[in-house]
C-alpha cells in the first residue's frame, strides 16, 4: 500500500515539482495551497506524512502544524511525522520549528534527492 | 523524533526596493530585476576576483535569462540566493533565486552562464583557484533542484 502525503504550500511551482516527484516515486499526494485547506482535509484523510511550507499567507506553516497536531491528539489518531520547508527562515521561525520537534527542515531551493531522502527517513521513523 | 536541518549553502545578496526602481504603479520595473541579477553576480565576483585577474582575464556573459513570478514594491527587502552549477573548463553557470525577505515569496528565478577568457578572447583552460573556491561551496546540481531555472 502506498503512503499518503499531505503537501501544503502556497507556491504553485513547489506543489507541481514536489507533487510530481512524489507521485513518480509511488506516493499518493494530497495537495493543499493553504493551512486552512490542510486543516479541513486532515479531518477526512489519514495521512502518513505532512510536508508543509513555513511562510504562507494567513495561517503560517507552524500554526497549521499546531492545529493539525491538536486535531490528531483530540481525535486519538496516530501522530504523523512532519517536514517543514522554507525559502527564508529567520531565527524565530527556526526556533519555533525546533520547539515543535518536526522531523526535518529544508531550505529552498532544495535538492529533490535530499527531499526524497527526508521523506523516506521520516516515513521510517 | 530526531530533528534534521538541511541548508544548501548559497551566496546571499540583499536589496531594498527604492522609489526610483518603481514605475507609476509602484511596482519594480522589470529591467531592475535584471540589474539586481548583475548586482548580485558582481558582489559574488568582487569577493574572489583580484586585480591580477582583472588585468589578465575577462568574464564574458554567454547567456542570461529570467522568469518573473511576482511583483515587488517600494520598501520590500529582496533576498537573492546565488548558487553555481555546471563548472566546465572555462565556463560556469550562476542560478539566482529572488525572494521577499520575511514572507519568502518567490519573486523571480534567474540564470547566467559566464566564460573566463584571456584579454585576446581565448577561453582559459580551467577556472582560477579563487573562482573555484567561491563557486565550489555554493554548487548545486541544477537538474535536481526544486525550481527550474
Amino acid at each position: 500500500m502506498s503512503h499518503k502525503i499531505l503537501l501544503i504550500d502556497d507556491e504553485e511551482l513547489v506543489i507541481k515539482s514536489v507533487g510530481k516527484l512524489l507521485n513518480k516515486e509511488g506516493y499518493e499526494v494530497i495537495n493543499c495551497e493553504s493551512g486552512e485547506e490542510a486543516i479541513e482535509r486532515i479531518k477526512n484523510e489519514n495521512v502518513d506524512l505532512i510536508v508543509c511550507d513555513v511562510r504562507m499567507p494567513k495561517l503560517s506553516g507552524i500554526e497549521t502544524l499546531k492545529n493539525i497536531r491538536e486535531f490528531i491528539k483530540t481525535n486519538n489518531r496516530k501522530a504523523v511525522p512532519e517536514i517543514l520547508i522554507t525559502g527564508y527562515a529567520d531565527e524565530e521561525a527556526t526556533k519555533q520549528a525546533e520547539a515543535l520537534r518536526v522531523a526535518e527542515y529544508l531550505y529552498k531551493p532544495f535538492d529533490l534527492r535530499d527531499f526524497l531522502a527526508c521523506v523516506k527517513r521520516s516515513l521510517q521513523s | 523524533m530526531e530533528y534534521f536541518a538541511h541548508s544548501q549553502k548559497a551566496f546571499v545578496y540583499k536589496y531594498v526596493v527604492m522609489m526610483s526602481d518603481t514605475d507609476q504603479f509602484k511596482h519594480m520595473s522589470f529591467a531592475n530585476y535584471l540589474k539586481l541579477m548583475f548586482l548580485a553576480s558582481d558582489a559574488l565576483f568582487l569577493s574572489c576576483l583580484n586585480e591580477d585577474f582583472l588585468r589578465k582575464k575577462r568574464l564574458r556573459l554567454l547567456d542570461s535569462r529570467m522568469q518573473f513570478k511576482r511583483q515587488s514594491v517600494t520598501g520590500e527587502h529582496i533576498l537573492i540566493k546565488v548558487n553555481s552549477s555546471e563548472m566546465n573548463g572555462s565556463q560556469f553557470t550562476l542560478l539566482f533565486t529572488f525572494m521577499i525577505e520575511g514572507t519568502a515569496e518567490l519573486v523571480a528565478l534567474g540564470r547566467q552562464t559566464y566564460e573566463v577568457a584571456s584579454l585576446n578572447g581565448t577561453p582559459v583552460s580551467e577556472l582560477s583557484e579563487n573562482l573555484r573556491g567561491v563557486l565550489g561551496p555554493i554548487r548545486v546540481e541544477e537538474e535536481h533542484l526544486v525550481y527550474k531555472y
